[in-house]
């Protein structure tokens, strides 16, 4: 599959765990760990807590989108609704966030199905559209919107998380170190379920659905089946993103986290980085939102949406050089890293030279 | 609701509507013959709206004559869009290396680019042109008509038929329509199917100038009016029937309506959902369209 | 009770009837060759056998099953396999990866099912292509692999659409040993086929379609000298060779 991940079903090495393709990502897991105590500066944690977000989001985007291969620009909705449910749980009916960002995440699921169920069929840029209309339909209802069922959504000025102080188990922290460590869990937690995913059935056959739909069908495949369990995983995540980004700000409107900028940049991060990758809307992630931030920093507030010239260009550039991503370009010169960094401290053995069959399945 | 106004309202929504339609035709042409979607479609018509501004305001050109330039001017724009930056990537996707959507892709970050561009460079500021008799209105009984509006709904009648012509008549109109409907086939009868490609591109460019230039006596323009009118584009071109010229205009002024009549009873920003929901419905339901010869 | 069996079975496109009114009855462990000139309406019927359309009118009865209205995925899941005319690999994925997707039909299990589809690249002698990604393998090797994708959906039927178009005599050669020992794995083979040489050394019985129709069945001796083979397709010098 792609090229960063070592899969495939190989005989087991011996040397057991402590090989270089698994110290090394040890130790950035380490450096990241390790981030909020080394970081002095409070400005530095912030960047890099959206630098972690804009990853999840992308990684999360990219479990449809990349994978079943729908081109999504509408996925605002799905944050929107995590983030709004969430608030509305504690706000209304005073439950932590907690427990309302599952309840966000039910609904984004069975909006996410009710959704993919018929548009599925829509050929890839009128999926886009589509996406599109559904995400803008939402965030103008919710725009123009005080009350729904007598719940108060206050329209275009949004919500206001009320604050707690700091009160971890209402999900509110006054020390930026702890949404730090929660986003970083939780961006584990959505590259490991890509992976696992990539790996099983499921990957293989959204792998075969996004190559040959009719040939997929013809070997078993129910292709809107398994787009829908896609669908289903991307919006979970998703949404409880979107309960993430509720709680980071305390606040919630919908020019905003419903809005077409955000759907745009989830989808741009997973693209340069690296569609149907594991790793590779992380780099995209990684790439992006420090320009942002560079961009934000140096125009100032005066050009708001500059960095998006930066995001465009980037867009642009990435798919004429670099159309499978920097997963794509960075995946090959990793894994011969590792290969390199193995011959050397297995030389002596003879299994070093024999069975390698790296990632290039 | 009296009757009156909803007349008013109805003819108004029928005026701005040919106006929607004289902006999608371009998009139409283009998703027609090319099968690009361009999301930069909106943002073209934006700048161009900003060259009729500073013509205005630098040189005092008036807008219905600044036609003249901005036509060409975006002519280029378009041609060299098409030419220089997604052709490549065709012939790219000839031979397997790029992805499908990859064009898509492309369009929405020259998008990005221009709007963007737009904002660092013009600033937030919404602008507009103040004409003498733009704001003088027609009275037709009941109804009260804008000059400026309905000039603009002429121009756009007048310009979709024009387009129509030219492609109907004219040799090049025959070879873009050749291009469209078999591009190998095209090829093989000696057809310059990539100049076809880039000269179709630069047309429906330049008919956001034109459209650009009747717009500014009576709209504004502002960076983010690009987006507005790109997605409504979509819209009325989804509606009208994809590659149709006629369809365009039509469905346009359907989706004027819709909006229009739609904004008596709920507020302004919220009529735009009616214009989604018809999209979506189309969509699902008759993706050919109103007068479509492609399926969606 | 037949494997196969289509009764009546018409497709009409608009205003052009693509197979008409088809009878058709496959034993199980046979081997039955469909022939035709091109626009004889073959591909469509494994179409519409395969599901991936529906007949306009008749049955499709797989095992005693009507399959009409089901999708390909459900067919397939009866024990209808198929290959395309024109190959369709996953072209970014490895042809072990091809295969063991097809192979998790059977196999919930990453495990099981790439075992399965190790078995069947040994089977079929491609093992030392295991690893090449699909859609840099010559025609040959797509073809080839292919098969091994139908196979490893453990299919009862399998259609064959013109499998060997393009071939070599050595690929052909290969390839009958191919399907031979399908055969002799206890699958029921239906293929498309223009290269007579295979139908005739391959098939227990031809079917010869032509405008849709099936203008002549039997076994292939039967056909090869049957008058309205050879005016309808076959040729006077075919005919003749081997009569």
């Amino acid at each position: 599959m792609a090229s960063f991940d070592q899969t495939s079903t190989k005989a087991r090495r011996p040397g057991g765990f402590l090989r270089p393709r698994n110290l090394v990502p040890a130790a950035f897991l380490l450096l990241f760990a390790l981030a909020p105590q080394t970081l002095r500066d409070d400005y530095y944690l912030q960047v890099l807590i959206m630098i972690l977000f804009s990853a999840y989001m992308a990684s999360a985007w990219n479990l449809v989108c990349g994978y079943a291969g729908q081109l999504s620009l509408g996925h605002a909705a799905l944050v929107g609704i995590g983030g709004y449910v969430s608030t509305l749980i504690f706000i209304d009916l005073h439950l932590t966030p907690w427990i309302g960002m599952f309840a966000g995440a039910g609904v984004a699921v069975v909006v996410g199905v009710a959704i993919g169920y018929p548009c599925f069929r829509l050929r890839g840029p009128y999926f886009a559209l589509t996406t599109i209309a559904l995400a803008e339909v939402l965030r103008i209802w919710v725009e123009n919107t005080d009350k729904v069922f007598g719940v108060e959504i206050k329209a275009a000025m949004g919500l206001l998380i009320p604050l707690r102080g700091d009160a971890p188990l209402l999900f509110q922290f006054t020390d930026k170190a702890h949404y730090y460590y929660v986003i970083l869990v939780m961006l584990l937690i959505v590259v490991y379920v890509t992976h696992r995913m990539q790996e099983s059935k499921v990957g293989f056959y959204l792998a075969a659905i996004r190559s040959d739909q009719d040939a997929a069908e013809a070997i078993g495949i129910n292709a809107t089946k398994f787009k829908l369990i896609a669908i289903a995983l991307s919006a979970f995540f998703t949404a409880l993103g979107g309960s993430y980004y509720a709680q980071l700000f305390l606040y919630v409107n919908p020019g905003r986290i419903l809005g077409i900028d955000l759907s745009v940049e989830m989808a741009l991060t997973a693209i340069v980085g690296g569609q149907a990758t594991v790793f590779g809307p992380v780099l995209g992630a990684f790439l992006l939102t420090p320009a942002a931030e560079f961009t934000r920093a140096v125009f100032g507030g005066r050009y708001a949406g500059v960095h998006l010239i930066l995001y465009g260009l980037v867009l642009v550039l990435a798919i004429y050089y670099m159309p499978k991503g920097i997963n794509g370009l960075l995946g090959r010169w990793y894994c011969r890293f590792i290969d390199r960094l193995e011959e050397r401290t297995s030389a002596s053995t003879m299994e070093s030279a024999s069975e390698v069959k790296h990632g290039h399945s | 609701m009296s009757p009156e106004i909803l007349l008013s309202a109805a003819v108004d929504g029928l005026l701005i509507g040919g106006m929607y339609g004289a902006v999608a035709v371009g998009l139409s042409l283009i998703f027609g013959v090319l099968r690009v979607i361009n999301f930069a479609h909106g943002s073209m018509l934006m700048i161009g709206m900003f060259l009729v501004y500073w013509l205005w305001v630098l040189f005092g050109l008036n807008p219905y004559l600044s036609a003249v330039v901005a036509a060409p001017v975006l002519f280029l724009l378009g041609f060299c869009l098409q030419n220089y930056v997604i052709s490549p990537l065709f012939r790219r996707e000839r031979s397997g290396v790029v992805e499908p959507l990859s064009v898509l892709l492309v369009t929405v970050g020259v998008g990005l680019i221009l709007d963007n561009g737009a904002l660092l460079f013009f600033g937030a500021d919404t602008r507009s042109i103040s004409l003498p008799f733009a704001s003088e209105t027609l009275n037709l009984g009941a109804v009260i008509l804008n000059w400026s509006r309905v000039l603009a709904f002429a121009t756009s009648v007048a310009m979709t038929g024009a387009l129509y012509l030219l492609l109907a008549k004219t040799e090049m109109g025959r070879a873009i329509r050749a291009v469209s409907q078999h591009r190998d086939a095209a090829a093989l009868c000696g057809l310059n199917v990539y100049r076809i490609f880039a000269i179709t591109f630069g047309l429906g460019a330049a008919t956001l100038g034109v459209a650009a230039s009747f717009l500014m006596p009576f709209y504004y323009v502002q960076p983010t009016v690009g987006s507005v009118f790109g997605i409504k584009s979509f819209i009325v071109v989804v509606l009208g029937g994809i590659g149709s010229i006629p369809g365009a205009l039509l469905g346009g002024m359907i989706i004027g309506l819709i909006e229009s009549v739609g904004g008596q009873f709920v507020t302004a920003t919220s009529a735009a959902i009616f214009s989604f929901l018809v999209f979506i419905v189309v969509l699902l339901v008759r993706p050919k369209g109103l007068f479509g010869k492609l399926e969606a | 009770m037949a494997i196969l069996e289509l009764k009546g079975v018409t497709k009409k496109f608009g205003g052009l009837v693509a197979v008409k009114a088809l009878d058709l009855k496959v034993q199980e462990g046979e081997i039955v060759g469909l022939i035709g000139p091109n626009g004889a309406g073959k591909t469509t019927a494994f179409n519409l056998i395969a599901c991936a359309m529906r007949p306009t009118d008749g049955e499709i009865l797989f095992q005693g099953t009507d399959l009409v209205g089901m999708r390909p995925f459900d067919a397939c899941e009866l024990g209808v396999g198929r290959t395309f005319q024109v190959v369709k690999p996953f072209g970014e994925m490895s042809v072990l990866h091809n295969v063991t997707a097809a192979a998790f039909l059977r196999h919930s299990h990453r495990a099981a099912a790439e075992g399965h589809a190790r078995e069947l690249l040994e089977f079929a002698g491609f093992t030392h292509r295991a690893g090449r990604n699909a859609g840099d393998l010559p025609v040959a090797d797509r073809k080839r692999l292919e098969l091994v994708r139908a196979l490893a959906t453990d299919p009862k039927l399998l259609l064959l659409d013109e499998v060997m178009a393009g071939f070599n005599h050595r690929e052909i050669d290969d390839m009958l040993v191919l399907i031979r020992r399908v055969r002799a794995m206890g699958i029921t083979i239906l293929l498309v086929e223009h290269v007579m040489k295979a139908v005739m050394n391959l098939c227990d019985r031809v079917a010869l379609l032509h405008h849709g129709e099936k203008i002549a069945e039997g076994t292939p001796r039967q056909i090869a000298t049957d008058e309205r083979a050879i005016k309808a397709y076959l040729g006077e010098e075919y005919g003749v060779a081997t009569s």
